[in-house]
């Protein structure tokens, strides 16, 4: 009897197998499709290539060991070129910055740190204004507008004024920049979720789900949800790129520790400018230009995210 | 569960009285600043295994209805009442037309307590004692659009509500739902698809598998095939009256289509600005509609032959505002048949005074001082000349001016005012006060609500 029941069990929970195993097949198609709708256009196509490459760099990079980075070399303290520059350095691609670091491998460490923390910032405001604006669209009424002013507050501090004062009263250093920004940054994901959820919720599917007894949860996060994140995704692959950003921006401006090395491309292009810069183009060029790069490749990605997963253009 | 559930009784689902008003917020501080009352005072009961049909123009309330009594919505006063003896409905209804003219708008949710309906109103449930009450009470909706999640697969549609409601094991729930897409003519393939990727006729029916899902008895059929193509439209009514004679359940359908109804119900109930005016078997609805309105719905049904004309009826102007429903009957504004006892009040006729009793404009009116307002106060139209004090003779050539304007076209606002009399140096026009005709039953199973026929003495 009881080895019975096993082997029944047994068939059932393989059939169960099989059920969610074709049905996770069929949504990876439909996420191939996207992909591949995605790659027909070239500037979006460039767009995922730029970004895949950084993100490739930074895994790469999170391998190197530091001292080959801070490979200071004594004999001079002036920054050396680049091997193909004039008179350049043999052996160094993209020659070294004061006080006498492999830029390459500065720059390299500074992508994986700069993605890394934007990263965080930015997944961290999505993840909080998501739920804010998923609760403050679906509840409604004095829930919605509590929410919502306490995002307007929120909105309207600036936030460079608000990381210099932060900064200002804890310390002045990364960690307290980061802080800064991921308590500024879910507003506008606030805003942007709470339309979607406005929109979606008037859809017939949502009050059949609840006619078959879904609870608010359920629906908020079985249905809503996965509705309403295709403006995240654009909005957070725009976004990458704006934190790096403000990083360099306020890094240059000054934000780093007084003493210490941080590899971010901002500080990279700080020191560079504390270097004559006249003189040693490069230590300002390499790191600006791979501050551009990315910023213009997540750009791309995300217009060619926003075409792609617009439903009315798909279906 | 009640314990009213353990036998099925006549009346699966009953509504007593009820209610819907939407409020209008406006202003700086968002005050409710008027009522739409989208369902006001319906009474209405579905037998079980029988197909009730509820049409009526759009805007009349026959969605709001519907989803009151799902409960999607809460009802604003009335009640739900489900699976419930047929004389316990009668008695409820009863005294619930009693107390609702005794004090009008002042009514609870829930009804008095100890009249015996608590085993069956669903709407005195919490939210956690409903929950098993849904399952069997299921929609279909109009735009299979809109209706299907486009992020789920077919199989997680359908499974989701057996699941929820604890009905069966995941194994279990798939296989059903592999045969549930059977019984609406899919094949089982079509379970690993995302909705997109159907048509409007298949995409409805998942929805109708959906609903039929959870096992219910009663299925909402709200429009469930005005948004299909004419070819599929018949593929599904005839799919779901199919159903209905394997499962034996019970519909409500909503629809503006008069030849959806006489091909599926059984009974119809035809509804006019948030009221039933007209409940009658199929058959004879259509042999013999009573009311005015339905007289005109009727007529404007297309017949397919050229050379037969019908009289056609059209109705002057459009549907009044919810927000603001005329007194009496609802239907006077536009009722070809209309009476002087309909309902008519101070609005319908204020526009006209303005030009009847103005010296300068008629010159009938010269004898009377200058018109300086015209106010409305419940049944009674007040006007007043300027500060000077009209007199008796005045108020007699008021008189004949009702009298004159009542005998034109158009005048049967002014046939209805009662009196003319003076007060307060003004001249005040009496209307009756406003009521409404009476739920009368003119054969069996057929009643109206309407001035034409006799109304019960009161």
């Amino acid at each position: 009897m009881g080895a019975h029941v096993e082997v029944r069990r047994g068939i059932r929970s393989a059939s169960g197998r099989a059920e969610l195993w074709r049905g996770l097949r069929r949504r990876l198609d439909e996420y191939s499709l996207t992909l591949r709708l995605l790659l027909k256009r070239p500037l979006a196509a460039a767009g995922l290539l730029i970004t895949l490459l950084y993100v490739g760099i930074a895994i790469a990079a999170s391998f190197l060991p530091d001292r080959d980075v801070l490979q200071t070399n004594f004999t001079t303290a002036y920054p050396q070129p680049p091997w193909w520059w004039g008179n350049g350095t043999p052996g160094s691609w993209f020659g070294t910055t004061y006080p006498g670091i492999d830029l390459g491998m500065a720059i390299f460490k500074a992508i994986r740190i700069d993605l890394y923390y934007s990263s965080i910032v930015v997944l961290g405001g999505a993840i909080v204004g998501m739920l804010v604006g998923l609760v403050a669209g679906y509840k409604g009424g004095l829930f919605d507008e509590g929410l919502m002013r306490s995002t307007d507050v929120a909105y309207s501090i600036p936030f460079l004024v608000f990381a210099i004062a932060v900064a200002y009263v804890i310390s002045r250093d990364f960690t307290t920049l980061n802080l800064s920004l991921l308590i500024l940054w879910w507003p506008p994901y606030a805003r942007l979720v709470r339309s979607q959820v406005l929109a979606v919720k008037a859809n017939m599917f949502v009050e059949a789900a609840r006619a078959a007894g879904a609870s608010d949860l359920r629906i908020m996060f079985r249905h809503i949800l996965p509705n309403t994140l295709a403006p995240v995704f654009v909005q957070v692959s725009l976004d990458l790129g704006v934190v790096i950003q403000i990083f360099a921006a306020l890094i240059f401006i000054g934000f780093v520790p007084h003493s210490g090395y941080l590899p971010e491309l901002g500080a990279l292009i700080f020191y560079g400018f504390g270097s004559e810069p006249t003189s040693y183009p490069w230590t300002i060029l390499f790191p600006g230009l791979a501050l551009v790069i990315f910023t213009v490749g997540v750009n791309l990605l995300g217009d060619g995210l926003r075409d792609v997963l617009d439903p009315r253009l798909r279906r | 569960m009640l314990p009213s559930d353990r036998q099925a009784h006549e009346i699966l689902v009953g509504a007593v009285g009820l209610k819907k008003h939407f409020p209008v917020k406006g202003g700086v501080l968002r005050r409710t600043i008027a009522q739409v009352r989208a369902v006001d005072g319906v009474d209405l009961f579905v037998r079980r295994g029988e197909t009730l049909a509820l049409v009526g123009e759009s805007g009349c309330g026959k969605t709001t209805l519907g989803r009151l009594l799902l409960r999607l919505i809460p009802p604003t006063s009335g009640e739900v009442l489900f699976n419930v003896p047929a004389n316990l409905y009668a008695s409820a209804r009863d005294r619930w037309q009693r107390t609702a003219e005794e004090d009008g708008a002042m009514r609870s949710p829930k009804g008095p307590q100890g009249d015996g309906l608590d085993p069956y109103a669903i709407t005195r449930l919490r939210t956690r004692a409903f929950k098993p009450f849904r399952r069997r009470m299921q929609p279909v909706f109009q735009d299979p659009f809109t209706s299907l999640d486009p992020r789920m697969l077919v199989k997680d549609i359908l499974a989701e509500p057996i699941l929820i409601n604890n009905q069966m094991t995941r194994p279990e729930a798939m296989e059903r739902v592999a045969q549930l897409l059977q019984e609406v003519g899919l094949r089982p393939d079509h379970l690993y698809r995302f909705p997109h990727e159907f048509s409007g006729g298949q995409r409805q029916r998942i929805a109708i598998a959906r609903a039929l899902a959870p096992e219910p008895e009663f299925l909402l059929l709200d429009e469930p095939t005005s948004a299909l193509d004419v070819s599929v439209q018949a593929q599904i009514l005839n799919l779901l009256k199919d159903i209905q004679r394997r499962q034996g359940l019970t519909y409500l359908l909503i629809t503006h289509n008069l030849s959806v109804v006489r091909h599926m119900a059984d009974r119809v109930a035809v509804m006019y600005l948030g009221r039933i005016v007209e409940e009658a078997p199929t058959r004879e609805l259509f042999e013999s509609p009573l009311h005015p309105y339905t007289k005109a719905l009727l007529s404007a049904v297309p017949v397919p032959d050229p050379k037969r004309r019908r009289e056609k009826i059209l109705l002057p102007g459009d549907v009044p505002s919810p927000v603001d429903p005329p007194t009496g009957c609802r239907f006077h504004t536009r009722c070809n048949a209309v009476m002087p006892h309909c309902g008519w009040s101070p609005r319908d006729a204020a526009s006209a005074t303005a030009y009847l009793f103005d010296s300068s404009r008629n010159p009938h009116a010269s004898t009377l001082p200058a018109l300086s307002e015209v106010s409305m106060e419940g049944n009674r139209l007040r006007l007043l000349f300027g500060g000077s004090r009209p007199s008796e003779a005045q108020r007699q050539v008021v008189a004949d001016l009702v009298r004159g304007r009542a005998a034109e076209a158009g005048g049967m606002a002014f046939q209805a005012i009662r009196e003319v009399v003076l007060e307060e140096g003004s001249i005040v026009l009496e209307f009756p006060p406003p009521l409404e005709p009476a739920w009368v039953e003119v054969s069996p199973g057929h009643s109206v609500a309407c001035y034409l026929y006799p109304q019960p003495q009161a």
